[in-house]
C-alpha cells in the first residue's frame, strides 16, 4: 500500500528550477534511500514533504489525502536535519518533549513517550544534560528521538549521519537501522544520502536523484546487482563502475564489441540484441582481480594514479589507454609499481546503450548462453 | 635538515588537564607520518606545538637542535590548515606572495611559481581571485603557497575535512604527487584512517592525548598494539572477546580455543585476557570443520564492491562477532563455522594492552 505520493512537484527559485517534475510513491513501512549528490535537491524535496516550503507545482497526498496546502504541524510528518539543531537552552528531556508541547499533549503522556523513546535509543542518563555538554553522536541521537517521538507517518532523515565521524557512524547506521526495521515501529523512512553504501545497507527501497529530477526508482538490492541505466550504475557503486565506450566491429566472421585492444567481447551470438553502432559497457571496480585465476580471464594493462588504503580495502584510481578507471581490492595493499595489470571475467561485464543510457544486458559468452 | 624529535612533550591549555602527555617520537628525514586519532585526541595540539605555536613542557629538537627559542617563521616549516587560508587576489599572486622577501630574481620566482602549479594541476586558473574559488580548489592553492619557499618539513591540518567529499580523491591524489616529488618530512594530521594509510608509511595513533602505537601502517593494521588502535582502524574495527584461562584452554563461556603455547606462562598467572581479531581475517564455512566454531548468522549487512558484513552470535549467544567478506552462500538465520585464524588472533591484557612475550 503507497502512503505518500507526489505527483509532478517542482519547486522553482527565481527561474531555477530545484526540483522538476518529481513524480514518486512510497510504500507504507518501506524504507526508502534518496540517493544524490551534493545539490541534487533532496533536502528541498524533503522541506516540501514536512510543509516548510511549498512547490511551485505539483501535489502531494499522504494516505491518500491531498496535503499540498496543509500547514507542517498539521502533517503527520517528522524531519532530522544533517545538522542536528537542538534547542541550546533546553535539556534533552525538553528538546525531546517540543514537538509534543507544540502538538498541546497533556504532561503524562509526554513524559511517557519521551522516557519511552530515550530507553529505545539507550539515552535514559543524557535526559537531565543539556545540548552542550553532548557528544556528536549523542546529539544527533537526540535529534533523532525528538523526530521518533512524534507521532508520524512519514520520518524524513536528511542525511543524520553525513556530519558524524567515520567510527560514530559505522555503529549509528546500525543502530538507526535496528531501531527503524524493529518490530512495532511502524512509521516510513525517507531518508536521504549522497553515500550509496548507506543507501545499500540500509534501505529496501531506493530513489536516485539528480539534478533535481529523479533518474531512477526501485528496489535497492536488485538494482544494484542488475543497475536499471548508466547513470544508476555511476551512483550506485563507489568508487563508480568503470565504464568504457566501445563500438561493434566485425573481424571475418566475427562480431565484437570494441572498447580497446585488450577490452574486447565477442558477441557474434549476441548480435540478434546489439542494433546500434555505439554501447558503453560497465564493470564494477571489485571485478578486478589482481591474479589470473583461469585461462578465460582477460587482461587490462593499467597505470596507478592512486591506491587509497583501509582495512577494509584498497580504492584503485586508474588509467587505461588514457581513460581513467577504478578498481577495488578487498584487502588493504599498497603498490610501488605503477604500470599495473589485473584480470577480469567477460561475464562481468554490463552492455548499456550508449544513446538511452539503458541496461540491454549482462554479457554472457558462448559457452554460458548454452548452460 | 629534518629531523624532529619530541621528548617528553606534554602541554596543557587550562593547566589542569593535558591535551598531550609524554609524548616521545621521532620523524626522520624525508619522511611521511600521519597523527591519527578521533577528536581531542590532541593530534592538533601536537602539530601546532612541532610548528611553534604552543610552548609545550619537554623538548622540541629540529636535527639535534633544541627550538625552545626558536619562534614559528625561523622553523624550517610550512603548514596547511583544516580551512584554506586563501589572500584575496589571484591564484598566482597567491602563490608568488611567501616569494616577496626571497632573494631570488623575478624569472626564478615566476619559474617557480609555475613548476608548483603545474604539479598541482593549477595553471588553468592561476588568473582567477583565489577568494572566489570552491573549497577544493581554494586548498590546492592553500597547499601551492606551503609549498613554494621549499620548507624542508611540511605540516598538515586535517588538510581535507572541509573539502565536499567527491573532491577528495583529487586531492590525495596530489598531495601524493607532491610527496613523490618534493623530498620533504611530511606529518599530517587525520582523523580519517583512510587517509593516514594512504598518505603515510609511518602512523601514530592518538587517543586522549597520548601514543598509543607509533609504527608502520602494516604494523598499525596487523598487529594493533592496543585494543583501542584495532577497533580504530577498520571499519568495522577488530572483534574483542573477553577469556578466560580454563583447563589450559582459552574459554570463551559457549566454546574454546586451543591454548597459545607462548603466552602460557602469562596466562596461568593472570587467568583473563581479551582476544582481538579483525573481522576480514575470520574463516567461514557453510559446512562444519574439525575445530571450528558453530556461530549462527545473526544479520547481514550489504556494504556493496562485493563485501558484506555478517553479525554472528555464538551458540548460547554469549559472543557476538563480525565477519568481512564475500560470503555469497550465506544468508540470515545460517548456522556457520568459524574458524579463528592462529596466527591472526592477538590477546590482550585486560587493560587492552596486546601480550607481547
Amino acid at each position: 500500500m503507497e502512503i505518500l505520493r507526489l505527483e509532478g512537484i517542482e519547486r522553482k527559485v527565481l527561474r531555477k528550477k530545484i526540483l522538476q517534475d518529481i513524480s514518486i510513491e512510497v510504500k507504507e513501512q518501506s524504507f526508502t534511500a534518496i540517493l544524490g549528490p551534493v545539490g541534487a535537491g533532496k533536502t528541498t524535496l524533503f522541506k516540501i514533504i514536512a510543509g516548510s516550503i511549498k512547490p511551485s507545482k505539483g501535489k502531494i497526498y499522504l494516505r491518500g489525502k491531498d496535503i499540498t496546502n496543509l500547514p507542517p504541524q498539521k502533517r503527520r510528518v517528522a524531519m532530522v536535519f544533517q545538522a542536528f539543531s537542538l534547542y541550546p537552552n533546553l535539556t534533552v528531556y525538553e528538546n525531546m518533549a517540543s514537538p509534543l508541547r507544540a502538538a498541546r499533549r497533556g504532561e503524562s503522556e509526554i513524559r511517557e513517550k519521551v522516557e519511552t523513546q530515550a530507553e529505545i535509543l539507550r539515552m535514559g542518563s543524557l535526559l537531565d544534560k543539556h545540548p552542550y555538554e553532548l557528544s556528536g553522536g549523542e546529539g544527533q541521537r537526540v535529534a533523532i528521538g525528538r523526530a521518533l517521538v512524534k507521532e508520524a507517518d512519514v520520518y524524513l532523515f536528511d542525511e543524520p549521519l553525513t556530519n558524524l565521524d567515520y567510527k560514530l557512524r559505522e555503529s549509528m547506521s546500525r543502530e538507526l537501522k535496528d531501531i527503524l526495521t524493529a518490530e512495532g515501529f511502524e512509521g516510513t523512512i525517507l531518508y536521504a544520502t549522497p553515500n550509496c553504501e548507506e543507501a545499500l545497507s540500509m534501505s529496501t527501497e531506493t530513489i536516485l536523484l539528480q539534478e533535481g529530477k529523479v533518474i531512477w526508482g526501485g528496489p535497492t538490492l536488485e538494482s544494484y546487482l542488475m543497475p536499471p541505466c548508466i547513470a544508476f550504475a555511476k551512483n550506485f557503486s563507489s568508487p563508480p563502475m568503470n565504464l568504457f565506450e566501445c563500438r561493434l566491429t566485425r573481424e571475418g566472421n566475427e562480431l565484437y564489441l570494441y572498447a580497446s585492444k585488450e577490452i574486447k567481447l565477442n558477441v557474434t551470438h549476441l548480435k540478434g540484441l546489439l542494433h546500434e553502432n555505439g554501447y558503453i559497457l560497465g564493470l564494477q571496480p571489485h571485478v578486478l582481480y589482481t591474479e589470473k585465476k583461469g585461462p578465460e580471464m582477460m587482461p587490462i594493462t593499467v597505470n596507478l594514479t592512486l591506491a587509497e588504503i583501509t582495512p577494509s580495502g584498497t580504492m584503485l584510481y586508474l588509467e587505461h589507454e588514457g581513460k581513467r578507471a577504478t578498481g577495488f581490492l578487498q584487502f588493504p595493499q599498497d603498490f610501488k609499481e605503477k604500470s599495473l595489470q589485473f584480470f577480469v571475467y567477460s561475464q562481468d561485464f554490463f552492455i548499456f546503450s550508449k544513446q538511452s543510457g539503458e541496461l540491454i544486458m549482462k554479457y554472457r559468452s558462448v559457452h554460458n548462453g548454452k548452460n | 635538515m629534518a629531523r624532529i624529535e619530541l621528548k617528553n612533550i606534554t602541554y596543557s591549555y587550562n593547566g589542569e588537564t593535558n591535551a598531550v602527555e609524554d609524548i616521545n617520537l621521532t620523524f626522520s628525514k624525508e619522511g611521511r607520518y600521519s597523527l591519527l586519532g578521533p577528536s581531542g585526541c590532541g593530534k592538533t595540539t601536537l602539530l601546532k606545538i612541532i610548528a611553534g605555536l604552543l610552548s609545550p613542557q619537554g623538548e622540541v629538537l629540529f636535527d639535534g637542535q633544541g627550538m625552545r627559542d626558536t619562534p614559528v617563521e625561523d622553523r624550517d616549516i610550512a603548514m596547511v590548515f583544516q580551512f584554506p587560508v586563501v589572500y584575496p587576489m589571484s591564484v598566482f599572486e597567491n602563490l608568488m606572495f611567501p616569494l616577496r622577501r626571497k632573494k631570488m630574481s623575478k624569472k626564478e620566482k615566476k619559474e617557480r611559481v609555475l613548476q608548483i602549479s603545474a604539479l598541482l594541476e593549477l595553471e588553468p586558473i592561476l588568473n582567477e581571485r583565489a577568494n572566489k574559488l570552491g573549497p577544493a580548489d581554494s586548498q590546492t592553492v592553500a597547499l601551492g603557497r606551503a609549498l613554494i619557499k621549499g620548507a624542508a618539513v611540511l605540516l598538515l591540518d586535517e588538510p581535507l575535512s572541509s573539502i565536499e567529499p567527491e573532491k577528495r580523491t583529487l586531492l590525495r591524489i596530489k598531495i601524493k604527487r607532491i610527496q613523490e616529488e618534493e623530498k620533504k618530512l611530511f606529518i599530517y594530521v587525520t582523523h580519517d584512517q583512510l587517509e593516514a594509510l594512504t598518505l603515510s608509511d609511518k602512523i601514530a595513533v592518538m587517543n586522549d592525548g597520548r601514543v598509543l602505537q607509533f609504527d608502520s601502517k602494516e604494523k598499525i593494521y596487523d598487529r594493533p598494539a592496543n585494543l583501542f588502535v584495532g577497533y580504530f582502524i577498520g571499519s568495522p574495527g577488530m572483534n574483542i572477546l573477553d577469556g578466560e584461562l580454563k583447563e589450559g584452554k582459552l574459554n570463551f563461556e559457549d566454546f574454546t580455543l586451543p591454548a597459545i603455547p607462548r603466552l602460557q606462562g602469562y596466562l596461568e598467572q593472570h587467568k583473563k585476557f581479551k582476544l582481538g581479531v579483525r573481522p576480514e581475517y575470520l574463516h567461514v564455512s557453510k559446512e562444519e570443520r574439525e575445530e571450528w566454531i558453530p556461530f549462527k548468522c545473526d544479520e547481514i549487512e550489504e556494504k556493496g564492491r562485493g563485501v558484506r558484513i555478517l553479525y554472528l552470535k555464538s551458540e548460547n549467544n554469549q559472543n557476538e562477532i563480525k565477519a568481512l567478506g564475500t560470503f555469497s552462500d550465506v544468508s540470515t538465520g545460517d548456522k556457520v563455522w568459524i574458524q579463528f585464524p592462529r596466527d591472526k588472533v592477538r590477546i590482550y591484557d585486560k587493560k587492552g594492552q596486546q601480550i607481547t612475550i
